[in-house]
């Protein structure tokens, strides 16, 4: 089963980087990901999305207390605006399926972050979350298994 | 009594641009004005760095094209330590230049101009983008996705990264390419080459079915610009300058990049950001010319390349002379992919493009220099100067789509006249709509007030001359 996990976010804005830290050892969990460190979401990522057996978006969020994780299953839609550089998990589902026909089963997990100023490190309560996300990803990613439709080799 | 119209895009980072049309008392279109009221600030602000960080600064200015600030930038600093590039850097320099016009040029002619083509230049925005576009047209779409990710997956293979590489360096390159880097280049060709034929067949098949626009998006004589080799042909990063008129007589040749304040002058408005150059001899406004694929391919006498000179002669059929509605940018812009396509596996193929010798080492020699290149959208230059310290005292940025700023007046207003004619003071959907497909078709590098296309709010005011409003349309 082939997981591929997208790790958003920017790694010198301190809180900003969680999901690339999310990422980092993610594979003693789950040995089938395959881990895409991206500041951005675009339309070329739709393809090798769509070959995946499941795929996993790890970004920070601004909402939320410092350290809260949140994971829930998404689907595609379509996207709500033509900006191709500013394209939503959502949104690059939609494009998958409209594309190469298939929308592979998601997940999102988010870490709330502190601080998003210059800077390599996270905030502590942001660190201290990492098993924790790393755990509900884990999670999510064994369901998909209950619901992927077959993937299409591209 | 005189009227003007406004229209205001306003994007998703408010303020790029607007569009004045101005009307004659009797409500004929007289003029239009393109407006850029984003300030930038680069050339200032760079001044009392090193000349040595400007290869890193300046591709920022951009994430669309930072590729063609990095060479224009690092060619300019090579200038200042009077260095000769090994051979070898200058060949990679090429081949990233040629995978960024690719990467570019299917932007623009896939994602953000084959909407309006395929779906209809009047269907609903809120479709009419590459979402639309991928739901009716799901292989054109692909086949724009799989292009430009061949150019963006080159660039990544070349400087580490897709956007805003730090490989291009004073002297040369940062990293010379690998075996398995150029094989991998060199297996993403088959399919950029078979895309890039498959759109071209299909752009001449329908060409007929767009006269209309051919004949008032920017159709007018005017000079073109843009760089050649020795004997002419077409080059993109190490050429030296060409101007034809109308008539596609050359008018100036073999102007070195370095002397490009000799020949083109740079004129300020009060009204815009935007510079307008224009050709000294015929002095401001009336040295008006054209840089860009279309410029390219009317200055070039040739491709050098043979699916592409194929292309290149049947494209000059269209005109009598140049080719000389702005519309055609689309279609130069398919033959130019063509040719890189082409001349990127020509490139690789050289015996000596894996040599780690691809960086000459030297301190300041010079307190200036000149970079320039051919950015997809035109002739770039970066113009430095330095005191001997090696900090910079004066920067200047000659950007492609300054150097259509003119060219996009009127062709704004020719649009107009078409779609207004005598109409007077109302505004249609009709015209928006062709506005906005008319400055795509230069390409303008405003990236997000010129990418959020079909979604692109706009407000426009038809305003008396005295101030009055008398007809307003928005679009959220």
């Amino acid at each position: 089963m082939r997981i591929l996990a997208f790790a958003m976010g920017n790694a010198v804005r301190a809180d900003d980087g969680v999901g690339r830290a999310v990422a980092r050892g993610l594979d003693v969990l789950l040995p089938q990901v395959e881990v895409v460190e991206v500041q951005e979401l675009l339309p070329e990522h739709a393809e090798r999305m769509a070959g995946a057996d499941g795929v996993l978006f790890l970004d920070a969020s601004i909402s939320g207390t410092p350290g809260e994780v949140r994971a829930e299953r998404i689907g595609p839609r379509p996207a709500g605006a033509a900006v191709i550089h500013a394209l939503m998990p959502e949104e690059l589902l939609g494009l998958a399926r409209a594309l190469h026909g298939r929308a592979p089963p998601a997940a999102m997990i988010t870490v709330a972050g502190r601080d998003f100023a210059w800077g390599e490190a996270l905030s502590d309560e942001v660190e201290a979350a990492l098993p924790l996300a790393r755990e509900r990803a884990r999670e999510l990613a064994e369901g998909f298994a209950r619901h992927a439709g077959p993937a299409r080799v591209f | 009594m005189s009227q003007r119209i406004v229209i205001d895009p306003v994007t998703r980072i408010e303020g790029h641009a607007k569009i004045t049309i101005h009307l004659s008392d009797d409500g004929e279109v007289e003029d239009a004005r393109f407006h850029v009221t984003e300030f930038r600030g680069f050339e200032k602000f760079c001044e009392g760095r090193s000349f040595r960080e400007m290869p890193v600064i300046t591709p920022r200015i951009c994430g669309i094209c930072p590729v063609s600030h990095l060479l224009a930038s690092a060619k300019a600093t090579d200038a200042i330590l009077a260095v000769e590039v090994p051979p070898t850097a200058r060949r990679l320099r090429q081949v990233m230049n040629l995978g960024q016009l690719v990467q570019s040029h299917a932007l623009s002619f896939f994602h953000l101009s084959s909407p309006d083509f395929l779906l209809g230049f009047d269907s609903d925005p809120a479709q009419r983008n590459v979402f639309g576009l991928a739901g009716k047209f799901p292989d054109v779409a692909r086949d724009g996705v799989r292009l430009r990710r061949f150019g963006q997956d080159l660039i990544e293979t070349l400087g580490g990264k897709r956007i805003h590489p730090h490989w291009a360096v004073p002297g040369g390159v940062a990293a010379p390419l690998t075996a398995a880097g150029r094989d991998h280049i060199l297996s993403g060709l088959p399919e950029a080459l078979d895309i890039a034929e498959r759109t071209l067949s299909y752009w001449k098949r329908t060409l007929e079915d767009r006269q209309e626009e051919a004949r008032v998006f920017g159709n007018f004589p005017s000079l073109f610009m843009g760089m050649v080799t020795e004997d002419g042909g077409l080059e993109h990063t190490d050429g030296k300058l060409r101007f034809v008129d109308e008539k596609g007589e050359v008018v100036q040749d073999q102007i070195d990049p370095a002397d490009y304040a000799k020949w083109i002058g740079e004129a300020g408005e009060r009204d815009s950001y935007l510079k307008s150059p224009f050709f000294r001899p015929l002095g401001y406004p009336a040295g008006l010319y054209r840089v860009g694929p279309l410029a390219r391919l009317n200055v070039a006498s040739y491709c050098g390349t043979p699916k592409a000179d194929a292309e290149l002669a049947e494209f000059r059929q269209l005109g009598r002379g140049a080719v000389l509605s702005s519309f055609h940018y689309h279609y130069a812009r398919l033959v130019e992919i063509l040719y890189a396509i082409e001349r990127i596996q020509e490139l690789l193929e050289w015996p000596d493009i894996l040599s780690e010798d691809v960086e000459a080492i030297a301190m300041r020699n010079r307190t200036s220099g000149v970079g320039a290149c051919e950015a997809p959208r035109g002739t770039l230059f970066h113009d430095y100067e330095v005191a001997k310290g090696g900090l910079l005292t004066k920067v200047n940025l000659v950007i492609a789509t300054g150097q259509n700023n003119l060219a996009m007046n009127r062709a704004v207003a020719q649009i107009a006249k078409h779609f207004i004619g005598g109409k007077g003071a109302r505004i249609e959907e009709g015209l928006l709509n062709r506005v906005e497909a008319g400055i795509r078709a230069f390409d303008p590098c405003l990236s997000c007030s010129t990418h959020a296309f079909g979604k692109m709010p706009m407000v426009v005011e038809l305003v008396g001359s005295e101030g009055q409003l008398l007809d307003r349309r928005t679009r959220s």
